[in-house]
């Protein structure tokens, strides 16, 4: 009990801050995708800590640290969808200005770099404090989020049926 | 390294331009996965034996992708008015590189692997390709089935077609940018709905 209470502060903690932000500092962006995106950064931490099935001592220092490189890879998602967007309005109304395109190339290759050594960082840490069935579980959570991630979106497209549940 | 970062800088590497850093990650990681061990082994075989296309004009390719993009333009007009996607732009941009990903699938079965065609008449060659392209140009039904040969000659191809490394793609970060509201809803949705059933075993 005590530890789903840590969980749901932290989660509710996350959800509102992550809303405030979407609010304020959207700059453009459409802010029901980036609820959106963080809604599914929600999911992937609720599901994480089940497969994981964290101790309150895991709990308490991991918590924090997925919360934070969650908030940390929005922003930079955001950044990177910013930048995307002009560069594509640049390309579909020529003449595209050079040095706008190389500094946009840039700067998406530089949010895409930090994304990814960010995910790095979490892999690092959650390495010194899980066990190894948990960094085996880890492993294999990571794949099937990602597969349910590109299977959704398959079903959404129309290139997959729909899942078939007993009743 | 990861195989779909290696598959990329494959290439590069076998034309000599890698930079050095990047080689010695790349080489660490051939040493360790076959898969990519063998998929390099294929690329270098194929820049042995693949020859230039010839016969055409520069005038005739300069010609080809607008025609490309005319006819599926035609197409396009007639579907819904929902981002698909290969719709657009990006469909001329996928039509291309899979046709040209088509030449160098058949010049690998043609030229290096034992096994059979695909179809029964999938022509053997590079140079029997463009006919065919040409036809499928103007015939929607053989376009389409054009394009199935080549997303099936792709999957074919590509060794690490299997679900795992596919779902990995969603890993990246430009993945994302290319979604709509409505497919992130669905994926968001989804993943509540099977976060009801305990999430991943």
């Amino acid at each position: 009990m005590k530890k789903h209470a840590l969980i749901g502060i932290f989660i509710l903690g996350f959800s509102l801050g992550t809303l405030a932000a979407a609010q304020a500092g959207g700059q453009g962006e459409p802010q029901a995708q980036t609820r959106l995106r963080e809604r599914i950064g929600d999911l992937y931490i609720l599901r994480l800590t089940r497969a994981l099935e964290l101790t309150e001592e895991q709990t308490a220092k991991i918590y924090p640290l997925l919360v934070r490189t969650e908030k940390d890879k929005a922003g930079l998602q955001r950044r990177l969808g910013l930048d995307m967007r002009e560069l594509r309005a640049q390309l579909a109304d020529p003449p595209a200005k050079e040095g706008r395109l190389l500094e946009l190339v840039a700067g998406i290759r530089t949010s895409r770099q930090a994304i990814r050594e960010l995910d790095d960082e979490v892999e690092a840490v959650l390495d010194s404090l899980l066990t190894p069935l948990q960094r085996a579980r880890y492993l294999v959570f990571t794949v099937e989020f990602l597969r349910s991630v590109g299977e959704n979106l398959d079903r959404a497209r129309g290139l997959r049926a729909p899942v078939k549940r007993n009743p | 390294m990861r195989c779909r970062a290696a598959q990329r800088r494959l290439s590069d590497e076998l034309d000599g331009t890698l930079d050095p850093g990047r080689r010695s990650r790349l080489e660490a990681h051939l040493r360790v996965c076959p898969a990519c061990r063998a998929y390099r082994g294929g690329l270098a075989r194929l820049q042995a034996e693949v020859r230039p296309e010839a016969g055409r004009s520069a005038e005739y390719w300069a010609g080809f992708e607008k025609r490309l993009e005319a006819r599926l333009d035609g197409e396009e007009a007639g579907r819904r008015a929902v981002e698909r996607p290969f719709a657009g732009r990006r469909r001329v941009a996928w039509a291309v590189a899979g046709l040209a990903l088509a030449a160098v699938a058949a010049a690998w079965f043609g030229l290096l692997r034992p096994r059979p065609i695909l179809i029964a008449d999938w022509p053997q060659d590079e140079y029997g390709l463009a006919p065919l392209l040409l036809e499928a140009e103007a015939d929607p039904e053989l376009g389409r089935a054009v394009e199935g040969e080549i997303r099936a000659s792709i999957r074919e191809i590509a060794p690490a077609a299997d679900a795992d490394a596919a779902a990995l793609a969603a890993a990246d970060p430009l993945f994302w940018e290319g979604l709509s509201e409505e497919e992130l809803g669905a994926i968001a949705a989804g993943l509540e709905r099977d976060n009801g059933l305990g999430g991943p075993k």
